[in-house]
């Protein structure tokens, strides 16, 4: 019999390999044309990184080991105090030293640009950045979130009072990170700039500086952060989503007791984040189990293309505000008819340039058709992962114990933390324990 | 196995389990090809292999020879042919890896799905009701997540059709008049780029004054107004432009010249652009004087692009993020001192003043794609002054200012408006505009007032004029900072001397103006404030700490100062401000 993981985690490798395949495909040149034309194919020029080399080799680094170190805390050491000391590290490091820089939420948009800018390179450490947590999830899950990203260690410091969110709410927020993941990366794929990094709400109050907005909302989050545990992580993070998957296949992942469950449900009061399952027995009405799933199959197709339209018509509609190129002839044209020019900085930098006027229009069609297609796709990975979701919820586990939700569970160690046997593990209680 | 499994679920399993290990197979040795080709790449371009690349040299050396052109031609065939049959193998391995590792995944879902699964026995279950529950509330709730989502695009579609509407009606009115949309200068007389942008050597079109108010105190070796500090990665004389919230300076030495985008907020280093791989950049480095350097011109932007000029001739064009748009040499400069004329972009042409042994050239370039628009020759010698831009009656004109002359130039199509003369010395000041008079003038010769209408002298006067920092006319008051340590102040319309200043060291930075102010930086370090009016007035005296010869930036109520290895921001806290 097959190990249940080995070829899923190979799976998972083969798509990160690919990614890293299709973007050093993409670094490639074309080849220079006939000499005797006198024509030179421009050669991509990038800029140089701010950082020296050796500065940007030891920020790998520093990830490797700490996500090595948050490996070894969460799985091997079971030290939820280790864990704790490692997130204040991360916190000073990546978030106040590093100010948030190392980040591989928003290479999401880099690794995306790769694969759809044939004329993008993308740096060797930039795909690192993102490959790394990755590569470490699929081994021993989301040890990244446990006490590494600094977006979600200063969420997990704020957690005080944390309560259960309803399964409908849970879940339904829950489809909020796919729908982020898809339609960063469409932005992206269509030239509508970065926009994940854009909103991405703490790295203002590493830097101690960023729009109002940007602040209000980091600052807003860990508000709600207090009674609702790491709602950005949970609900928001395009990059959990990634990791999510690959913790879903990881070879080994953090355990809630050392040996056996004595159904003691401490672990899943200590959970912040809901992400402890419990015993889940068979259905009760196996045949309308069956229609359930026969129904939610049969609506799959309809989800997916719905969901495919709507992003379509929401990325077309919101085109002026997202692409600049289409604000951009949105602006100008609105002018010519008022006769108002130069109203913006875009558009005086625009007629200053001497470009004409028909360069703006055809400019502005081709990202609009570029975004209408992002959308389409966006919209139709969205309703997979929804009707995904509602036919895996009509399966049912057989599962006899409290275990924590591979996909979910951030790795931070509460749970072992409160586990009886753990104690009698430590030598900190007598054992055995039985049920309470 | 447990009762609720159908009886073909082991079938289906054993079906899928082996289509995934087909499909992995597949997609092991797509992405091993992909890697190995990859690998072969890096090792081994043939684009880039000495047997073409010598090919294609001896065939340009000797176009005439048909041998060597049929050889290079046969072996640029041969590395085409290997280039592409290794992108498409890419490609397609590519593809593969994609297709199998997604095909791997979702056979492999569907196995574990199938798979039987036995129950421990003896475990408390909840209340299998209770189960049913929460998973009929999780399907509603993603349910309810997609309607949201199609409601929205509901939502969106229709106002699309609301602003479709008004696309069109925007369509429907009444038409441009010609030329309107793109309009010519006299439609757009006012060049100013936004009030927060300090886009060229002395500002917008080298004007040298903003109305927005700048620190006026600060001392930067006690930290006291000082937002930030920074160093420079290489040293240049070339001055801070700022536009949005960057900052852009050249830094250079003899092997390595570079543009560099700082966070205007900050200081942090945003990017650095090196400019290498030139197409006609020379192999070694013209030899250049210490006070010139390799970055003595200041870098130009539009607001779309960044044009910096090296010591070289080395001219290259970065979009805002750092990514090359062109880049093209202008001829290695033949320059005692080394070039340090900086260019000038007006409405889409980059104006470059390349004045040497070889004789003068006056360049207006495409900025968008480095294209000569058109080249005036003239006769002068080698310069170090910068072209500034004007405007009169809806038409662009160039100052430019070289021994011997004033020139003054058609934006347009390069023609000569007017000259004047007897300006022969070693020229490094630029000239400036003001109320329809052009200033120019340098130490060792005469410093005139000109009428932009007809080229006549208004005055001159030969006293106490710079050679390196150029002239300011802000609020009808003309001043110069010479090498000397003497600042002069005259009426700029009559010439009038109306004060004058001697400090102990000399200026080279150009004095600048905001709102009520003038910064006069002198070469040790010091930077004085003082007012605008026909009276000497010294507002303040403020220690920089360190060398300084470039032209400080004030913009968006910050100054932004260069010194020998600094980038320094200076700006005001409301606390600071408050205090007498």
């Amino acid at each position: 019999m097959l190990e249940r993981r080995v070829v899923p985690r190979a799976g998972a490798l083969a798509l990160i390999v690919a990614a890293a395949v299709s973007a050093d495909a993409a670094e490639q040149r074309f080849p220079k044309p006939d000499f005797k034309s006198g024509y030179v194919q421009p050669v991509y020029h990038p800029p140089t990184p701010a950082r020296s080399a050796v500065r940007e080799w030891a920020d790998v680094a520093v990830l490797a080991a700490a996500l090595g170190a948050a490996a070894w805390l969460a799985l091997r050491a079971r030290s939820r105090r280790g864990l704790w000391a490692l997130s204040v590290a991360s916190l000073v490091w990546f978030g106040l030293v590093r100010k948030g820089c190392i980040c591989p939420v928003g290479s999401i948009h880099n690794v995306a640009l790769a694969l759809v800018d044939p004329v993008y390179g993308l740096p060797l450490v930039t795909a690192l950045i993102f490959a790394l947590p990755l590569v470490a999830a699929l081994l021993w899950g989301r040890v990244f979130c446990a006490a590494v990203c600094p977006l979600g260690v200063i969420q997990d410091l704020v957690v005080w009072r944390p309560v259960r969110l309803p399964t409908a709410l849970n879940r339904a927020l829950g489809m909020l990170g796919p729908t982020v993941l898809a339609f960063g990366i469409a932005l992206t794929a269509a030239g509508a700039g970065f926009w994940i990094c854009r909103y991405d709400p703490f790295v203002g109050l590493y830097r101690r500086s960023g729009p109002a907005g940007m602040i209000a909302t980091g600052i807003g989050l860990l508000l709600i952060g207090v009674v609702v545990a790491r709602p950005y992580c949970r609900f928001f993070c395009p990059y959990g989503v990634l990791l999510s998957w690959g913790s879903r296949l990881s070879r080994r992942h953090l355990g809630i007791t050392p040996d056996e469950c004595i159904q003691c449900r401490l672990c899943e009061r200590s959970c912040p984040f809901d992400a402890i399952r419990g015993p889940e027995p068979p259905h009760v009405d196996r045949s309308a189990a069956r229609r359930a799933l026969v129904r939610a199959l049969w609506a799959a197709p309809l989800f997916v293309a719905g969901a495919a339209w709507a992003g379509r018509a929401a990325l077309d509609a919101l085109a002026p505000v997202v692409h600049p190129a289409v604000a951009l002839e949105r602006e100008l044209r609105a002018e010519d008819a008022a006769g108002t020019p130069d109203l913006t900085w875009e558009t005086r930098v625009f007629r200053l340039s001497g470009e004409p006027r028909e360069s703006a229009a055809a400019a502005a069609a081709a990202a609009r058709h570029r975004l209408r297609l992002a959308g389409l796709w966006a919209g139709a990975f969205v309703g997979f992962v929804g009707a995904g979701r509602i036919v895996a919820s009509v399966r049912r586990s057989d599962r006899r114990e409290w275990v924590p939700d591979r996909g979910e569970c951030l790795s931070c160690g509460r749970c072992f933390a409160h586990c009886p046997r753990e104690y009698v593990r430590l030598g900190r209680l007598d054992g055995p324990m039985g049920n309470p | 196995m447990s009762a609720d499994r159908a009886p073909i679920a082991p079938v289906l399993a054993a079906l899928l389990r082996g289509l995934l290990f087909g499909v992995g197979f597949v997609a092991a040795v797509a992405g091993t090809i992909a890697l190995l080709n990859c690998l072969q790449l890096r090792r081994a371009d043939p684009l880039n292999s000495p047997l073409r690349l010598e090919a294609i040299r001896a065939a340009q050396a000797n176009p005439s020879n048909a041998d060597l052109v049929a050889e290079a031609r046969r072996i640029d065939l041969l590395a085409r042919r290997a280039f592409f049959a290794s992108q498409m193998l890419m490609h397609r391995a590519g593809m593969l890896l994609w297709v199998g590792a997604a095909l791997l995944l979702g056979a492999l879902g569907g196995a574990r799905w199938l798979e039987p699964r036995v129950a421990p026995p003896g475990s408390p279950l909840p209340s299998p009701a209770a189960g049913e529950r929460a998973a009929r509330a999780a399907r509603r709730a993603v349910c309810a997540y997609l309607a949201l989502l199609l409601a929205g695009g509901a939502a969106a579609s229709w106002a699309l059709r609301g602003s479709a509407r008004s696309d069109a009606a925007l369509r429907d009115a009444p038409p441009e008049p010609p030329g309107a949309s793109a309009p010519e200068p006299a439609d757009a007389p006012d060049l100013d780029p936004p009030p927060d942008a300090w886009c060229a050597f002395r500002g917008p079109f080298g004007r040298g004054g903003t109305e927005t108010p700048a620190p006026l105190r600060w001392d930067v070796p006690a930290g006291r107004n000082v937002r930030w500090s920074v160093e420079v990665p290489r040293a240049g004389f070339s001055s801070p432009i700022v536009w949005g919230h960057r900052v852009f300076l050249t830094g250079a030495d003899a092997s390595v010249r570079e543009l560099y985008a700082f966070d205007a907020d900050t200081g942090q280093l945003l990017w650095r652009h090196e400019a290498r791989d030139v197409p006609g950049s020379p192999a070694t480095p013209p030899k250049t004087s210490e006070e010139v350097g390799y970055a003595a011109p200041t870098p130009t932007t539009d607001g779309r692009r960044i044009y910096a000029l090296f010591g070289t001739g080395d001219l290259v064009a970065c979009d805002l993020d750092g990514h090359r748009v062109w880049a093209r040499n202008l001829g290695v400069p033949k320059n005692p001192y080394g070039h340090s004329s900086s260019p000038l972009v007006v409405r889409g042409r980059l104006i470059v003043q390349f004045d040497d042994e070889t004789g003068g050239r006056l360049l207006a370039l495409d900025g968008a794609t480095g294209r000569t628009i058109w080249e005036t020759r003239r006769t002068v010698r080698p310069g170090w002054s910068t072209p500034v831009a004007a405007v009169r009656e809806g038409r662009i004109r160039i100052g430019v200012l070289a021994s011997p002359v004033l020139g003054v130039y058609d934006w347009a199509d390069g023609r000569e408006l007017w000259r004047v003369g007897e300006l022969e010395a070693e020229i490094g000041v630029s000239p400036a505009f003001a109320d329809g008079r052009w200033y120019a003038g340098n130490e060792n010769t005469r410093f005139v007032a000109v009428d932009d209408v007809d080229g006549r002298v208004l005055w001159e006067t030969d006293e106490d004029l710079p050679d390196v920092a150029s002239p300011l006319v802000w609020r009808g008051l003309l001043v110069l900072a010479a090498s000397s340590g003497i600042v002069t102040a005259r009426d700029a319309a009559t010439g009038e001397k109306l004060w004058m200043q001697e400090w102990d060291e000399g200026f080279y930075a150009s004095p600048v103006a905001a709102g009520d102010a003038i910064y006069l930086i002198d070469r040790g370090g010091r930077a004085r404030v003082v007012r605008a009016s026909r009276e000497f007035e010294l507002i303040a005296d403020n220690p920089i700490g360190e060398e300084c010869g470039a032209t400080p930036a004030p913009v968006g109520g910050r100054l932004y100062v260069r010194t020998q290895h600094r980038l320094i921001a200076i700006e005001e806290t409301p606390a600071s401000s408050a205090a007498p």
